[in-house]
């Protein structure tokens, strides 16, 4: 059940996220999982594969953002939405997640019954943990759908 | 020789359940993932595979699709019957005397005390390198495979039972009306 809850969430900055994310684009689901860390200003993605392969680590800070693939060279870009466009092939509105991930709404996007709108991005926060941390969060834009389950917490 | 062995021990398997835990290896060697869960099959192409966390997902066969629910991500694909070839545990179902000796270079041998080990090199290239399958007497207890990426996956039997009757509703999956469902057939 997606208990809304009533103040506005502040997470710690620096934190490890775990969980599941899936990918849905053109009627093809991919699945994996991620460990997202965030620290000040800098934020990373390492993302696997279905069968918990490590397939490249996201990351970005002050002097912008970075793809590292576990096998592949590298890639840079200004910022680590242009990054994901380039290194997957698929947009994704990582730039703003140290808020949505716990369930903020980010500067510059409006609000919307149970999520906001930003640069033609839908985020719904479908399900939360029992002390109203998002759990269950589901990103749409066109016809890719990206779902996030946060599974643990550090 | 291996082939004509390793068939008579799986045409010998109309049903099998059993508990597992699934063990993923990368290339390097590096243990990535262990998965508990526990299946069932029943020839000729009826696979219900269950696992918990950390990645709790259910897959199901029922001779028309194959089901692939992932439960954290309230998921649900569904995949023509075909699909089920893809699974390891498809695999058993699947290698019957005309695959082994057409698809397949099979060796066995005896890697410990009472375990015989065969090895199935695939003769085209496919999703994976390398299977390996070991039998305490009758019983599968190992099913392992070596994917293209050089990742090892070993699905470790226990509690294995065989030629039991299962029923067909076992193999039966409908997905829940809140489920995310895409249809990839």
């Amino acid at each position: 059940c997606a208990v809304q809850p009533g103040a506005p969430l502040t997470g710690p900055n620096d934190a490890q996220i775990t969980g599941r994310v899936s990918l849905t684009h053109d009627g093809r689901r991919d699945a994996g999982g991620f460990t997202y860390r965030s620290a000040g200003a800098r934020q990373s993605w390492i993302l696997f594969g279905p069968t918990g392969t490590a397939v490249g680590e996201l990351s970005s800070g002050p002097r912008g953002a970075r793809w590292q693939p576990t096998d592949g060279d590298a890639l840079a870009a200004a910022d680590i939405d242009a990054l994901v466009e380039t290194a997957l092939g698929v947009a994704a509105p990582l730039a703003s997640a140290r808020d949505w991930i716990w369930g903020r709404v980010p500067l510059g996007a409006s609000a919307r019954d149970g999520g906001f709108n930003l640069n033609g991005w839908r985020l719904e926060w479908l399900k939360y943990t029992a002390d109203g941390v998002p759990r269950l969060m589901r990103l749409t834009r066109g016809d890719t759908e990206l779902r996030l389950v946060a599974k643990t917490w550090q | 020789d291996a082939a004509v062995a390793l068939d008579q021990r799986l045409g010998a398997i109309t049903t099998l359940s059993a508990s597992f835990t699934q063990l993923a290896r990368d290339a390097g060697g590096r243990q990535i993932q262990s998965v508990p869960g526990s299946m069932a099959l029943k020839r000729p192409n009826l696979l219900a595979w269950q696992t918990q966390d950390p990645i709790p997902q259910r897959i199901v066969s029922d001779g028309q699709s194959l089901w692939i629910y992932d439960v954290d991500l309230e998921q649900v694909t569904r995949e023509p019957a075909s699909s089920l070839l893809n699974t390891p545990a498809g695999l058993l179902l699947n290698l019957d005397s005309s695959a082994l000796s057409e698809r397949f270079e099979v060796s066995q041998s005896q890697v410990r005390e009472g375990i015989d080990s065969f090895t199935l090199i695939p003769l085209d290239e496919q999703i994976y390198q390398m299977i390996v399958i070991e039998f305490a007497g009758a019983l599968p207890v190992l099913l392992g495979v070596l994917d293209s990426t050089g990742q090892q996956t070993r699905i470790t039997l226990r509690e294995v039972q065989l030629n039991r009757d299962i029923d067909d509703a076992r193999f039966e999956f409908t997905p829940s009306a809140d489920v995310d469902l895409i249809d990839a057939r």
